[in-house]
């Protein structure tokens, strides 16, 4: 019975028109949480990659590079994350029991595919790394975060590059980005 | 144990002629990381061994059993379990089918983006790749060099951390009102603080 | 046997069990229910269990029997070969990502041995029970045992060598 479903389910993917769309196995989770209140989400494309260039000529971040030649190749990344701490000014409730059911379903994503790079663990914060490859080629980096009170997961697709991701870090100027992120609007 | 007499064991090994004490020999010499070349075969079959025999049952699975013999709980054999099994395979399949079918519908041709919502993008992406690299430079740190951690990539490093700062880039940028200037704003923004 | 003595003596195979299992199932969920379905059994005969000179070897058999019926059994669908995760952190000075793809080529490797061997070497070289344990659990002499083993050995030694020239 199930055969018979899976293949209707092949059969009919077969038959319609090719779309190139998100492939992750996250991206169910991304759909069903991702317009949900408390969840933070990102979703950054392909097409805005190719606009940050000059967003970094514009504006003298000094590790523009660096970001350029990791996002170079990639077709996006998304992040979602719920945090049952009050981290928000617009009073939104959170609520351990979405937490929980959140937590259950980041447990059953499908990871046929991936291979557990590592997995970092700190402080009871637990981050697991899963790469998919394609022959030499990886194709999707996928870390699954687990806390206490925040769960949630990043996926970059594309030609990923560890590499340079791990530079990333190394030569980026995480103080000067707090500061950034800290500058209330200017007046008009 | 000098590396000839490693050799010696190791032919042993495959003979399937060594003792246990032997055995756990050729584990740590192996799990020290230092053998030729030409040894990797060994080393990775005792290594895979040595992480096997870590593996233990799920939480879950654990406290299972204990219920069960505590009389609180018989679990079903397991064609009940067969049954959900495929139960949920076929909630599944059709799920997907849906899923799959709204999905190629409601694909948008390419649109523009405004300069906020570039903006928006390129804090984000920035403040996701800096965590993304550093959990994975703490993960890949070589075994001699834990201690020197260096306290800039403290900033960053917890999850909560890394989401609020998130949660801040979205509702900051959101706030900065739209137009061509927006751009040139970000340029104003004092981003380099190192003296 | 009391129930405490139970969960002090018998529970803490579990998961020695659960190895073996999964070896010979090589799928997580059937090998936890036929490892809840020993623990039944044993709990059962909770009473009888002091008169066995090795409770475990005694499990290990109950174990061993019913993954092996399973397979035989009509309802088994041949399990896909689960990807293979490392259980822990394993920190080495060579590069993860080599380690992990060499490490999870031989869980690759080892599943696919017939099943006696498979079950041998788990005994082995995971569980590191002596020859005259695993003998006895499994009904086979000595040198049987060993040649199983050492053939089990070699293979997966000559297939690891074959996929690094392969890639090199």
């Amino acid at each position: 019975m199930k055969k018979l479903i899976l293949t209707i389910a092949a059969i009919v993917l077969v038959s319609l028109p090719f779309k190139t769309f998100a492939q992750s196995p996250t991206d169910n989770l991304f759909e069903k949480y991702g317009a949900k209140d408390g969840f933070t989400t990102v979703h950054v494309t392909k097409e805005l990659f190719s606009l940050f260039a000059e967003v970094a000529q514009n504006s003298e971040d000094p590790d523009a590079k660096e970001l350029q030649d990791v996002v170079n190749g990639l077709d996006y990344i998304r992040v979602l994350m719920y945090d049952i701490k009050d981290n928000n000014d617009e009073g939104v409730k959170s609520d351990p029991a979405v937490l929980k059911e959140f937590k259950e379903q980041l447990n059953d994503i499908q990871l046929k595919n991936f291979t557990e790079l590592m997995t970092v663990k700190e402080n009871n914060e637990t981050v697991k790394f899963m790469i998919r490859k394609e022959g030499k080629n990886i194709k999707e980096l996928l870390l699954l975060i687990n806390q206490k009170d925040e769960a949630g997961f990043i996926s970059i697709t594309g030609n990923i590059n560890l590499k340079s991701i791990a530079k990333l870090s190394k030569s980026m100027n995480i103080k000067g980005m707090e500061n950034l992120e800290k500058i209330q609007e200017p007046k008009e | 144990m000098n590396i000839e007499e490693i050799k010696i064991l190791t032919e042993k090994y495959f003979e399937g002629l060594t003792s246990v004490e032997e055995e756990r020999q050729l584990k740590d010499f192996f799990a020290s990381g230092d053998f030729p070349d030409e040894m990797k075969s060994i080393a990775s079959m005792l290594g895979y061994f040595e992480i096997e025999k870590e593996v233990t049952a799920s939480e879950d699975f654990s406290h299972k059993v204990i219920r069960q013999i505590e009389g609180e709980q018989v679990i079903p054999y397991y064609q009940n379990r067969r049954f959900w099994f495929y139960f949920t395979g076929i909630a599944a399949s059709i799920l997907f089918l849906v899923t799959f079918f709204f999905e190629s519908r409601n694909h948008l041709p390419n649109k523009s983006y405004t300069a906020k919502e570039t903006q928006l993008a390129y804090l984000q992406t920035r403040k996701t790749l800096a965590f993304v690299s550093e959990k994975f430079n703490k993960g890949v740190k070589p075994l001699n060099e834990i201690g020197k951690i260096e306290r800039n990539t403290e900033v960053l490093g917890q999850i909560s951390k890394f989401n609020q700062g998130l949660t801040q880039v979205n509702t900051n940028v959101l706030k900065i009102e739209s137009g061509m200037d927006d751009i040139s704003k970000l340029s104003k923004f004092n981003i380099i603080i190192e003296p | 046997m009391t129930t405490e003595e139970f969960k002090k003596r018998v529970l803490p195979i579990k998961d020695k069990l659960f190895r073996l299992a999964r070896r010979i199932l090589n799928d997580v969920e059937e090998s936890e229910d036929v490892i809840q379905e020993v623990f039944y059994r044993l709990w059962v005969r909770k009473e009888e269990l002091e008169n066995y000179r090795s409770i475990e070897a005694f499990a290990m058999v109950i174990t061993k029997n019913m993954c092996l019926d399973k397979i035989k059994s009509k309802h088994y669908q041949k399990a896909e070969l689960a990807e293979w995760n490392a259980p822990v952190d394993y920190h080495s000075p060579q590069k993860i990502i080599e380690i992990k793809e060499d490490v999870s080529n031989i869980h690759r490797l080892i599943q696919q041995l017939p099943e006696l061997q498979r079950i041998i070497v788990q005994m082995r070289d995971v569980e590191e029970l002596e020859f005259e344990e695993i003998a006895g659990i499994l009904q086979m002499n000595l040198n049987a045992i060993r040649v199983n083993l050492s053939r089990a050995r070699k293979t997966i030694r000559e297939q690891l060598i074959k996929k690094h020239e392969y890639e090199y």
